[in-house]
């Protein structure tokens, strides 16, 4: 029997993929509920969320990805995910079942940005506009429950000096940020950028994680009896 | 099909329960709304210690309530906040954290896996949503535990823990993961599972 090493992307989940995505996110999920209060103590929300924690959850949405490569593993994953951080702050801030539909469009969204085949190009797109979608969801769950999160920090960014000598920000979005519109908007994509740079760190650790993984012994053995079933049942 | 429900009430009564009491954590009845705020998250409160009785679980929950409202307290301060409304928001941010927060943890006290699985298959939500759900929640333990044994085993090898060096404590773990998954799986089509 020949055995097929092309992936159908748009192929189903198999019962093992499904697993194996929903132990991940439970691992995302174990790690976020260790490490974020002390973070969001130290660090404050917005800083931690920005720097340390997007970043984290990125290094098991790239093992994930670059494991089960089919489109659909990534919304499996953030739905899972959402719904199992119901009950804690994680994933937006405050608990609450909204984090479903948050879930499911950001996990749709991410399978897109990560569709691209060449590695470099995922890279980017992942990392960019990964970050800009979760920053855009997550500050307008803030601003649907009235949590003055995004006020506070355009609030900052605007009377800071330091940063205003770095990054001119005043200049080009009109700080601080009340309410949704196209101010909004810009800042959402001003935040992901800067996130941006640290979702990379994370793909990169992700991305480098899978790759000793691959070469484990173990790991060539399961996914050699992955991709035979996938052949023989296609 | 089970028809016997824990406390005896249906599923869809408990995700109801859970749905009012988020609206009720954020609607604004009136200027002055702490009053019937605080009374819900007493009462909440109240019936969690009701139903868990244990007071280690409680004390952490509790812990994790307040370190979240102090670090957003914190933030508001940092950049710029008058103290008087930072101490008005934390409030409202403790009341609306704790009346969502007891309310979700009172609906997965009171409605166990099965119960979760068996309302998702009546609304017909797709098999691979709610059997990964199901075992994201029972391998939420097995995973502590695989953590902590990969942590001494490696250590047992002499691997010295750093933040930065991960990767010989993850590697194991996500092996063993997939090692689980595969393993699971044959052993759900093998009773003749599918998705």
């Amino acid at each position: 029997m020949k055995i097929s090493t092309k992936i159908n992307k748009f192929a189903k989940l198999s019962l093992s993929e499904v697993i194996f995505i929903s132990l991940m996110s439970s691992a995302n999920f174990v790690i976020d509920i260790l490490v974020s209060p002390f973070l969001k103590l130290v660090f404050t929300h917005v800083i931690a969320g920005v720097l340390i924690m997007v970043p984290i959850n990125f290094i098991f949405i790239t093992i994930t990805k670059y494991s089960i490569e089919k489109f659909g593993s990534l919304t499996l994953y953030l739905i899972i995910f959402s719904i199992i951080s119901i009950p804690t702050n994680l994933f937006g801030g405050v608990a609450g079942i909204y984090k479903v539909i948050v879930g499911l469009v950001l996990g749709f969204l991410l399978d897109i940005v990560f569709l691209p085949k060449n590695t470099k190009i995922r890279f980017l797109t992942s990392s960019i506009f990964g970050s800009i979608f979760w920053w855009i969801s997550v500050f307008t769950i803030w601003e649907i429950f009235n949590l003055p999160f995004v006020f506070a920090f355009s609030n900052a960014l605007k009377t800071n000096s330091f940063i205003n000598s770095i990054i001119p920000v005043s200049e080009f979005i009109n700080l601080p940020i009340v309410g949704f519109g196209w101010e909004f908007l810009k800042f959402s994509i001003f935040c992901g950028l800067i996130s941006a740079f640290t979702v990379i760190i994370g793909f990169l650790i992700g991305y480098r994680l899978f790759m000793k993984m691959n070469k484990t012994s173990i790991f060539k053995m399961l996914n050699q009896y992955l991709n035979q079933k996938t052949s023989v049942s296609s | 099909m089970n028809k016997e429900f824990r406390y005896k009430i249906h599923p869809l009564f408990k995700l109801m329960f859970l749905i009012l009491v988020s609206i009720l954590g954020f609607y604004q009845w009136s200027e002055n709304n702490y009053l019937y705020r605080s009374i819900i998250s007493l009462s909440e409160l109240i019936l969690f210690i009701i139903i868990t009785k244990n007071w280690k679980e409680i004390r952490n929950v509790i812990a994790f309530l307040l370190i979240n409202t102090l670090s957003a307290s914190v933030f508001l301060l940092i950049f710029g906040t008058s103290f008087e409304s930072t101490i008005n928001f934390s409030f409202d941010y403790l009341l609306t954290t704790t009346i969502l927060f007891f309310g979700a943890l009172i609906y997965w006290k009171t409605t166990p896996n099965n119960e979760i699985l068996d309302f998702f298959k009546r609304l017909h939500i797709p098999n691979a949503i709610s059997i990964g759900l199901t075992i994201a929640l029972s391998f939420i333990p097995v995973f502590f535990k695989a953590v902590r044994e990969t942590i001494v085993f490696q250590k047992s090898r002499g691997f010295r823990f750093r933040t930065l060096n991960i990767s010989a404590i993850l590697i194991p773990i996500l092996i063993k993961m997939f090692t689980l998954s595969n393993n699971l799986a044959i052993s759900l089509e093998s009773r003749g599972f599918e998705l």
